[in-house]
């Protein structure tokens, strides 16, 4: 039993599917929040991924004999995405709870102010 | 990726999925919270089974946050929808980018290495994170400043009007 890129891509790609389907379904906005750490954790997955995987494979072809050169990996740039992706999910949940608590005062006070 | 990092990669992948799943589906933003911890659980596990251990722990940390921010006692709905009609559109939208995102995975020509990277991969994270790309980190910690100065304006806005 192996995992490949292709994999993590998949789980990734599943992610990010259900964490909009999340925000789009919720009718609440704080709800709906909760949808993007699911699309940002399936971004950092991956970013994650190719990191393991991929990284600098494409550049290391050797052109006279057309001959693939497998190298080792590079500096875990994904890795690094995925933390910094992570980090702005938290802010931007955040944010998006007081923004969404000041929407729903000012609802109830035009409601009120209409009675 | 030997066989106990890729059980540990599907078990993890089949626990971020499920809750998700039911984050997008449960009533109730106590239960709602709880799912959103179990996803993080299951990105931290794909994470690690990645040898990506420190993002692991911030991912796991992101979340943690992220559920108890959502599962705050002074909860109050706003509706932000129009119609039913949108939120269809917007599932089915979130279905396409499925369909897309995993037809571009399985169509992918993908050149693989050799991973010569630790487990946990701390120190090389740290090196880029503060040598190789500062401003991008310093860049991540204004957007976290300004994320928690709107929140204790918001905070202490409501607090007045209490």
């Amino acid at each position: 039993m192996t995992a490949s890129l292709v994999s993590v891509l998949f789980v990734a790609a599943a992610m990010v599917a259900v964490g909009a389907f999340a925000t789009a379904w919720r009718r609440d906005a704080t709800a709906a929040l909760a949808g993007i750490p699911l699309m940002f954790g399936g971004a950092g997955i991956a970013f994650a991924g190719v990191a393991r995987f991929a990284s600098r494979a494409a550049a290391a072809v050797r052109p006279p004999s057309t001959q693939i050169v497998v190298s080792v990996s590079g500096p875990p740039l994904g890795q690094e995405a995925a933390v910094l992706i992570a980090i702005a999910a938290l802010a931007l949940v955040a944010m998006g709870i007081g923004l969404a608590a000041r929407a729903a005062r000012t609802q109830v006070t035009r409601q009120e102010s209409s009675r | 990726m030997d066989s106990p990092h890729a059980i540990g990669f599907f078990v993890s992948s089949a626990i971020a999925i499920g809750g998700a799943v039911f984050v997008a589906l449960l009533p109730g933003r106590e239960l709602r919270s709880a799912a959103l911890m179990v996803a993080g659980i299951g990105v931290a596990g794909v994470d690690a089974s990645l040898s990506a251990g420190f993002a692991a722990a911030v991912v796991l940390v992101s979340f943690a946050g992220c559920a108890v921010l959502l599962a705050r006692p002074d909860y109050r709905a706003f509706n932000w929808t129009g119609g039913g009609t949108w939120r269809q559109l917007g599932g089915l939208g979130a279905a396409l980018v499925f369909l897309s995102l995993a037809y571009a995975a399985y169509r992918g020509a993908f050149a693989h290495v050799q991973f010569n990277g630790g487990a946990l991969g701390t120190a090389a994270v740290g090196r880029l994170l503060l040598a190789h790309d500062a401003f991008a980190t310093e860049a991540i910690a204004v957007a976290v400043v300004i994320a928690l100065v709107v929140l204790t304006l918001l905070w202490r806005a409501r607090e007045r009007d209490r």
